[in-house]
């Protein structure tokens, strides 16, 4: 039964992914017309395959492989404390839609001050990411939300190392980063947390710093929503409502503003109720999700 | 990345500069087992006032009380603290009554509040302050940083309440930001870093905006108190180990009572579906990360969360092993 929903879920999505790739395609010669042409040109075979105007940039092309649900990071396996936050609450105080909706937005807002700048620094500097990714884990405190980060992180490093890695220019930074999380000795060896190996991949396929950001919240947003309709708090309709909602995409551009506001030392948990909820999922007598 | 790593305070004592707030302790163990405090300065509105453990004791300790002048800290008040504890001495900072933040009067006056511990081996370090208590419009920011030498030990407890609830005040705070960081003496590598930030939500009335953001208030839900214990070191494994257990053991959430002894089971607690619980309006978590044990304690009423810390403390035997249970003063 859920494995259907998730299949709608995912087909609809594609279905979303593949018109709004439409639209920026039939946007892009538009674009260079109203330009001056001589100025056209050269800015087509830069940013363009050489085929023609049909074809995408390969930024846009990974951006569509990083924002895809059948990329196997295992994300479905972590709810980011939503199971253990509705097991808190009481079912009378606020319909399964106000929990969800309430939750997304608690979740974004820390997710900004906490997570995301690090996404960003690690774009920024991908040859200081061993350094962030232990920064990142000494300043993450919840268990649980560690033990998301971290099979998140090595599940995309394998990604790119499995699949990626080919297709994209080599990375010493990255291949430094890999290296260091099978350090034999303990104390120098590195975690590979979710948002610094996600910062320093983006960064390898050329996607603007903007955009990384974007696709990481939209990312967190759709396993937030995605696990709500598996718990069953929402339809998979109800799920795309909310992706498509402009307040949706409001919370994601304040958020953005608010991480880029933030050096990573400066970072803090801003919603300090969900750092307990999370850290109690151990407590939850039966659980869906890793977190 | 930017900016310049922070320093541990200098070994050798320097009298701190004769600025507002500013002050030093020093803490020095006179073989074979007598804590003395060489240095001790302050000034206004900074006050410090230091009472020697009884000489029965036969493993001493100073204990040191952090006041401010009318219980509290003013619109842009700044505190600098530096604490050098040496080899194997014992030093218990403690305050008398919660910390007030009062009101912000101008812009840009923040009250800050810093304090820097440099550990050194063996060194024992008891933080146990009572609550801060930011009022309405206050705008406060606290860092508290140590430097650890191997085997140096500390308790921190680090917590803050909604403010003056007997006048309304709930989380009407305009900023918050507490942070404590931890660091290796030798390598300055950052090991633990654990920071709340808060901050009022600018009401929207009249914007266009149609997004209904969530007060700070309503974002608490109803919580009163948060409240972060840090233990790290040997001295205090006792401790460590025994809130991992009691974690370990608290009642699953959402599952049925099968124990026969369920005298205090059914019921709700703020939402909370509890079978079996010692301490109601609680609501507690604890992690261990890199070599540390961390309790986050929250609740409902602050004088819950009070005696679930005072009974953590009491239970873990080694906070009031090595510092007696007068220590306690901010859990009674």
């Amino acid at each position: 039964m859920g494995e259907d929903d998730d299949k709608k879920a995912l087909g609809e999505e594609i279905a979303e992914l593949e018109s709004r790739l439409q639209t920026a395609r039939a946007r892009l010669p538009l674009k260079t017309e109203i330009q001056s042409l001589d100025k056209a040109t050269t800015h087509l075979s830069i940013h363009s395959c050489k085929k023609g105007l049909r074809t995408t940039t390969p930024e846009t092309h990974f951006i569509l492989l990083l924002s895809d649900s059948a990329l196997p990071l295992g994300s479905f396996a972590f709810s980011s404390g939503l199971e253990s936050y509705t097991a808190h609450r009481p079912a009378t105080a606020s319909t399964p839609r106000e929990t969800i909706e309430r939750f997304l937005k608690l979740s974004v807002s820390s997710l900004s001050h906490t997570t995301l700048p690090f996404v960003l620094e690690a774009h920024k500097q991908p040859g200081a990411a061993l350094t962030l990714d232990d920064v990142f884990d000494a300043s993450t405190i919840c268990t649980v939300a560690r033990r998301a980060s971290v099979s998140q992180g090595r599940a995309l490093l394998t990604v790119h190392e499995k699949s990626f890695a080919s297709s994209l220019p080599p990375s010493p930074a990255l291949e430094t980063y890999r290296r260091a999380l099978r350090m034999g000795n303990v104390q120098d060896r590195a975690s590979g947390h979710f948002p610094v190996v996600y910062g320093v991949l983006c960064n390898i396929a050329g996607i603007s710093l903007e955009e990384t950001g974007y696709l990481f919240l939209l990312g967190h947003v759709k396993a937030v929503l995605s696990a709500a309709v598996r718990q069953s708090l929402i339809g998979p309709y109800h799920m795309q409502a909310l992706l498509a909602a402009q307040e949706t995409r409001e919370i994601m551009d304040d958020a953005l503003t608010v991480a880029e506001g933030i050096a990573v030392e400066d970072a803090g948990q801003s919603v300090p109720t969900l750092d307990l909820y999370q850290g109690r999922h151990e407590l939850l007598y039966s659980r869906v999700f890793n977190s | 990345m930017s900016k310049l790593p922070p320093t541990p305070p200098p070994l050798i004592p320097s009298k701190p500069p004769p600025l507002p707030g500013y002050g030093l302790i020093h803490a020095r163990l006179l073989p074979p087992s007598h804590t003395t405090l060489p240095h001790l300065h302050f000034a206004y509105p900074l006050k410090l006032i230091s009472i020697a453990s009884t000489p029965s004791t036969t493993n001493s300790y100073q204990t040191v009380f952090q006041l401010t002048y009318g219980g509290g800290l003013v619109s842009n008040d700044q505190v600098n603290l530096r604490i050098v504890v040496e080899t194997n001495a014992k030093l218990c900072l403690l305050t008398q009554g919660s910390t007030k933040i009062f009101k912000q009067k101008s812009d840009g006056h923040k009250t800050r509040q810093a304090l820097d511990v440099r550990l050194c081996r063996g060194a024992r370090l008891l933080l146990l302050p009572d609550p801060l208590q930011p009022f309405g419009e206050s705008v406060f920011s606290q860092i508290q940083r140590f430097w650890l030498e191997e085997d140096g030990g500390m308790v921190v407890l680090d917590w803050v309440t909604e403010g003056r609830a007997a006048r309304g005040e709930r989380w009407d705070l305009e900023s918050f930001e507490s942070r404590n960081e931890v660091y290796c003496l030798d390598s300055g590598r950052l090991l633990l870093r654990d920071a709340i930030l808060l901050k009022s939500v600018p009401s929207t009335d009249g914007d266009s905006n149609n997004t209904q953001k969530e007060s700070l208030r309503s974002k608490m839900d109803g919580l009163v108190v948060f409240a972060t214990l840090i233990i790290r070191g040997a001295a205090f494994e006792r401790l460590a180990t025994y809130a991992k257990n009691k974690f370990s053991k608290e009642p699953r959430i959402g599952g049925r009572n099968f124990d026969a002894g369920g005298d205090e089971s059914g019921g709700e607690v703020g939402g909370v579906p509890v079978k079996t619980r010692r301490r109601r309006d609680v609501l507690w978590t604890v992690s261990e990360v890199r070599g540390f044990v961390l309790v986050k304690v929250s609740g409902w009423a602050l004088e819950e969360v009070r005696g679930f810390l005072r009974e953590l403390l009491i239970d873990g035997e080694d906070v009031v092993g090595e510092f007696g249970e007068d220590c306690l003063l901010c859990l009674r």
